[in-house]
């Protein structure tokens, strides 16, 4: 299993088990849903390797630059699927390359008729053209589509190994002239006016060149069937797969989301319109973003709930599909989760394989989750950078002060000159104009990031971009926050702009302040270092309310953003942050003051790695323990929580 | 029909495995017995066999069974070739005996390799000589090996050739009066094949088939010719010198009727019991021969009859000339089988300066001592500047065996020249033997031949032969069998 698919293991099982099922058996369009950088280019290298060798499959990536047109997205994968296996026989696509030849080129001709009559003709000379220049039919639309088969991100050498050979050129002919045969499935086709077998080709060209876009679709949709067909009778065979593998990367783009709609109309209207077997392809699609097909983003009026990838199976399909009437039954959506810390330690030490130089940073596993909440390009991009820069790799003050700056960093050697920040921005807001990205680093500071949103004046289209592109933290949680890992790098953008940091979170605090959240106002102070402010409150407080409610309150006005100055460890930045005048005795106030600057930097990774203030978090809340008469086993249960610190698996509110 | 699922690369390989494994069951066993039959094979027909690796078998003379029969054989071979270049239709006949000889054996070299050109002359004879008529005659020269050990395989091999393309119908020769040859001899003749015999001389042959004829006269007549003779010559007094060996029929008929025919009332006596030797005893007979010439100085017979082989007979010659009365002169006479001594033999046998008599079973001189007695156009190939001594003009053919086997061909081929008016098969050209009277009988070069219900010639004259002090046999004269004379033609 590739690095990439650490955390993703329910995305294999499920694959292999719709892999084996009979061929006429029901499979679900498995949608691998999630931001950027999620790792559903990484699954499909994982998948490619692990089934790649033994099943015949296909990849094709939909958000190239390149226009991928349906007939040429069917064309390649159709090529890479009639790779030879060692235990199956070569699959053979005859009614699509039929069909492709057939709408090809325009026929000359001045009457139906006389199409009829030429048009065999003219397939076996077009036919002959191709292979005379290319080999095979098929393999000609490398030269207008080749782009897009392109391996996915992070592709393991086997997976590469396996894509070139899917897709090595070679001459494939159709096995003999079997136009005939093929011919009268179109002749068949309910779509098709013509019953006649020649006259329904003729048609098919009709529409490509003389068609309108009904026309054009219709053709999409012949040709999808042609395909399906083709597998159907492909898999009755001995020797031949039960299924295919086709891997869809980026599918939400315009072509990607045509060819989904065409496949499960495809499916659809076989299975259940028409009452045939399910067609045979598995298929593993990916998305960034949510498709416009299944309703508002919000999720509402899409019979499916997001599931887990972790016990993503056939059973779980099953149990929760929509009724099969429906075609919103063939989608079985997979949200693609972040990594724990323990699966982002693991990954560090699969990369110590191919990079034995990261040895002394897998110390740093616990930060590098804090820092990135586990988003797996993230931590790519964090191991990349530490690779290529001159990290300290000594524990201690000289490491911390180099991490301090961490987001604003460029690989020493790398070919890319951006920052961190910078390059992981530039990935995850793919796509965001620069206007929408200056606003989203200020609506970034509040942490619902639609409070933010309609209070900065951008709207609810801006949310509802973010929300589209799964950049949202946590789908489904009471808040919608910005995901940690692209508000963490664009509150660093807004600490660069200390006027609108100061303006934004001010904005922020009077909204709560006027809606009387006391608590989210403090939050949005701290930000601006109103320190004495937050401490009065805290201060207040403290005798009013119940320990564990005010530890709750405590800790979510402590993890506020801050911008303090990039020079310097915890223990630097902590002491400029001490009062002015040191108070002559210990007093409730001044052990909640300096409570609260601790809690704060430190909940900040990039403030303290090293959770090197655990303990005097500890000790503040013993002190403070010993301030109080009443519950305080709350407190004394925090202080030791502080002290004998253990990183929660996945990211929760401290930092 | 359900899908098959078995991975393909491990189906094609089980195929595959199972196709190599049925090939290699089936090509192993081939192989093996293509390179055993290899390394048996001499030739078409001819095989190895016995522990000396003897090549016995039958050939259309493309195999060369020995060196010195090259010549004769490769003017057969291109005999039987005509006959299929010119598509003529065809009956094979062989010719057996043993042509790769051992000092087991009693017939030479010389003696084969005279057969098979007499045999040669007379298919050249048949073919496109004096005597063509049709169907032609493909000559066969079939090996029983030494002593006749592989006869069984020869003759099973002639056998199947009756049925093969040869369509053979007669086998001549057949070799020197043994038990083998013998039981190959009735083997063949229930087989449906007719026989004639050049040199088997053994009195008693039976062949209840009817199928079996031979040129030569029998050892009796022989005895009884050597007796006429000796007789004639006034010579009173003799011994019996015999071979006791078991499987020797030619020197027990021989010995006994001479026995019976020499002592009669007239004062013509046996002065001594029968001389006896143990041929088939190796290491002794030569020294049982060695002591009879003390005996015989004591006994004083005036001839001494030697029924043996004739290469014993130099042993018993080499006795005689060391005996211990060397005043005293002894007349020796013996049978046909001296023919087959090598004329070394008989210039050593003429060395010991004993006057030998031998009654051969023909000479080329019979026609001029005789002119009635032989046919005058087959004795005409035998004398100097007739075809043999063109073909082979380095071999002389004194010893008669080329007549013999020339007219035991002969009998075959007018045999199937009768049979030709209907099929020609080996039963119906056995049947023509016995209708070869007055106008149809054979004009052999050792006589006109017809034969009695037995299968011995009738009439048969026989030469009484003087080794000379050449080493050279002289025909004496043309004896009469039983004192009888030979019709006239």
């Amino acid at each position: 299993m590739g690095v990439g698919l650490r955390g993703r293991s329910g995305i294999i099982s499920l694959v292999g088990e719709c892999l084996r099922l009979e061929p006429a058996d029901e499979r679900p369009v498995i949608m691998l849903l999630g931001p950027r950088g999620s790792g559903a280019s990484d699954a499909h290298g994982a998948l490619m390797e692990k089934f790649g060798p033994e099943t015949p499959f296909a990849y094709v990536n939909l958000g190239g630059e390149q226009s991928l047109p349906a007939r040429y997205a069917l064309a390649l994968l159709a090529r890479q699927l009639e790779r030879k296996l060692p235990r199956y026989r070569r699959s053979h696509f005859p009614r699509l390359t039929l069909g492709l030849l057939a709408s090809d080129h325009q026929l000359r001709m001045t009457s139906l008729a006389e199409g009829r009559r030429n048009i065999r003709r003219e397939l076996d000379a077009f036919q002959e053209q191709a292979e005379a220049r290319y080999g095979d039919y098929l393999a000609a639309f490398f030269e207008v589509a080749g782009g897009a088969v392109g391996a996915p991100d992070g592709a393991s050498t086997a997976a590469l190994a396996l894509l070139r050979d899917a897709l090595r050129r070679g001459r494939r002919r159709l096995p003999g002239r079997k136009f005939t045969g093929s011919a009268a499935w179109y002749g068949g086709h309910p779509l098709l006016q013509s019953r006649d077998p020649w006259e329904a080709l003729v048609e098919l060209n009709l529409w490509r060149h003389e068609g309108d876009e009904d026309d054009q679709e219709r053709l999409d949709r012949v040709l999808i069937s042609a395909l399906l067909e083709d597998m159907r009778s492909n898999v009755r065979h001995s020797f031949m797969p039960r299924s295919y593998l086709l891997m869809l990367d980026n599918s939400h783009t315009e072509y990607g989301r045509g060819f989904l709609d065409l496949l499960i109309r495809a499916r659809h209207d076989d299975a259940v319109v028409a009452g045939a077997d399910c067609d045979p392809l598995t298929v593993v699609a990916s998305s960034n973003r949510w498709l416009p097909r299944w309703g508002p983003a919000t999720g509402d009026q899409w019979p499916w709930q997001l599931r887990g990838p972790d016990r993503a199976s056939l059973t779980d399909w099953r149990e929760y599909r929509p009724g099969r009437d429906s075609d919103d039954t063939w989608w079985y959506p997979l949200r693609l989760r972040d990594l724990n810390l323990d699966e982002v330690r693991i990954r560090i030490e699969l990369e110590l394989r191919h990079h034995p130089d990261l040895a002394p940073f897998t110390r740093l596993a616990p930060f590098i989750h804090r820092l990135t909440a586990g988003l797996p390009r993230a931590v790519s991009q964090v191991l990349e950078l530490f690779r290529h820069s001159a990290v300290p790799v000594e524990d201690g003050a000289e490491q911390d002060r180099w991490l301090r700056t961490l987001p604003d960093r460029t690989p020493r050697d790398g070919e890319d000159p951006r920052t961190l920040a910078e390059a992981a921005l530039d990935h995850l807001l793919h796509g965001f104009h620069p206007a929408q990205r200056a606003a989203l680093e200020e609506c970034a500071a509040a942490r619902d990031l639609s409070v933010g949103t309609r209070l900065l004046g951008t709207g609810d289209s801006l949310f509802g971009e973010v929300r589209g592109r799964w950049l949202l933290h946590s789908p489904g949680t009471v808040t919608p926050a910005l995901h940690p890992w692209p508000r963490r790098l664009l509150l660093w953008r807004l600490a660069a702009r200390p006027d609108d940091w100061d303006a934004v979170h001010e904005l922020l605090a009077e909204h709560f302040k006027s809606e009387g959240r006391t608590v989210q106002e403090m939050y949005h102070r701290l930000a601006t270092e109103r320190i004495d402010e937050v401490t009065g409150y805290l201060v207040a407080r403290f005798p009013a309310v119940p320990a564990a409610q005010w530890i709750s309150e405590f800790n979510t006005i402590t993890a506020a953003p801050n911008r303090l100055g990039p020079a310097g460890g915890p223990l630097e930045l902590l002491a400029g942050l001490a009062p002015d005048e040191l108070p002559e005795a210990v007093t409730t106030a001044s052990v909640i003051r300096e409570l609260i600057t601790v809690r704060w930097v430190w909940s900040d990774p990039l403030t303290d790695p090293a959770m090197r203030l655990n303990d005097m978090i500890a000790d503040g809340f013993n002190q403070l323990s010993r301030l109080r008469r009443t519950d305080i086993v709350a407190l004394f249960n925090e202080a030791e929580r502080y002290r004998h610190w253990r990183h929660p698996l996945t990211r929760t509110s401290e930092g | 029909m359900p899908r098959l699922e078995w991975p393909l690369h491990i189906v094609r390989r089980v195929v595959i495995g199972v196709i190599v494994v049925a090939v290699l069951a089936v090509a192993v066993p081939l192989t093996v017995d293509w390179i055993q039959e290899r390394r048996a094979r001499c030739g078409d027909g001819v095989v190895k066999m016995g522990d000396d690796h003897e090549c016995v078998g039958v050939t259309d003379g493309s195999f060369i069974f020995a060196d010195h029969l090259k010549s004769v054989e490769d003017k057969i071979k291109e005999e039987n070739d005509l006959l299929e270049e010119h598509g003529e239709k065809y009956v094979s006949v062989a010719y057996m005996t043993s042509f790769t000889l051992t000092d087991d054996d009693s017939n030479s070299e010389e003696s084969v390799r005279h057969e098979l050109e007499g045999a040669y002359l007379a298919q050249y004879r048949h073919n496109r000589g004096d005597r063509s008529s049709s169907p032609k005659i493909k000559l066969l020269i079939a090996n029983m090996g030494s002593v006749a050990a592989h006869w069984e395989h020869t003759v099973d091999e002639l056998i199947d050739r009756k049925t093969s393309h040869d369509k053979l119908v007669a086998v001549t020769g057949l070799g020197p009066s043994d038990e083998s040859n013998l039981t190959a001899l009735k083997r063949l003749s229930r087989n449906g094949l007719a026989l004639v015999a050049s040199t088997m001389t053994t009195t008693r042959i039976e062949d209840p088939e009817g199928r079996f004829v031979r040129v030569s006269p029998t050892n009796v007549d022989e005895a009884y010719a050597a007796s006429a003779y000796l007789k004639k010559q006034k010579v009173r007094t003799a011994v019996v010198v015999q071979d006791d060996a078991r499987k020797n029929y030619y020197a027990k008929t021989l010995g006994d009727a001479f026995t019976d025919v020499f002592q009669d009332a007239k004062g013509h006596e046996l002065v001594a019991d029968r001389m006896t030797y143990d041929s088939s005893v190796r290491k002794t007979w030569q020294n049982e021969l060695q002591y009879m010439s003390g005996q015989l100085c004591d006994q004083k017979p005036e001839a001494v009859f030697f029924a043996g082989r004739g290469k014993h007979l130099t042993r018993f010659l080499d006795a005689i000339a060391n005996r211990p009365c060397q005043d005293r002169e002894f007349m020796v006479i013996t049978g046909d089988d001296t023919t087959n001594l090598t004329a070394d033999d008989l210039a050593h046998a003429a060395e010991t300066g004993v006057r030998v008599l031998y009654t051969g079973l023909a000479h080329p001189d019979m026609w001029q001592k005789d002119r009635d007695s032989v046919s005058r156009l087959s004795a005409r190939h035998f004398q100097p500047g007739g075809s043999l001594a063109k073909w082979f003009p380095d071999d002389q053919h004194q010893d008669g065996q080329a007549i013999m086997a020339h007219d035991a061909v002969l009998t075959a081929a007018q045999g199937i020249r009768m049979a030709a008016l209907g099929d020609v098969t080996g039963e119906s050209v056995a049947r023509m033997f016995h209708q070869m009277n007055s106008g149809q009988r054979v004009p052999g070069a050792s006589g006109f031949l017809s034969f009695q219900d037995n299968g011995n010639p009738r009439d048969k004259v026989i030469p009484i032969l003087h080794l000379n002090a050449k080493g050279r046999s002289e025909l004496v004269e043309v004896s009469q069998p039983r004192g009888e004379p030979p019709a006239k033609q």
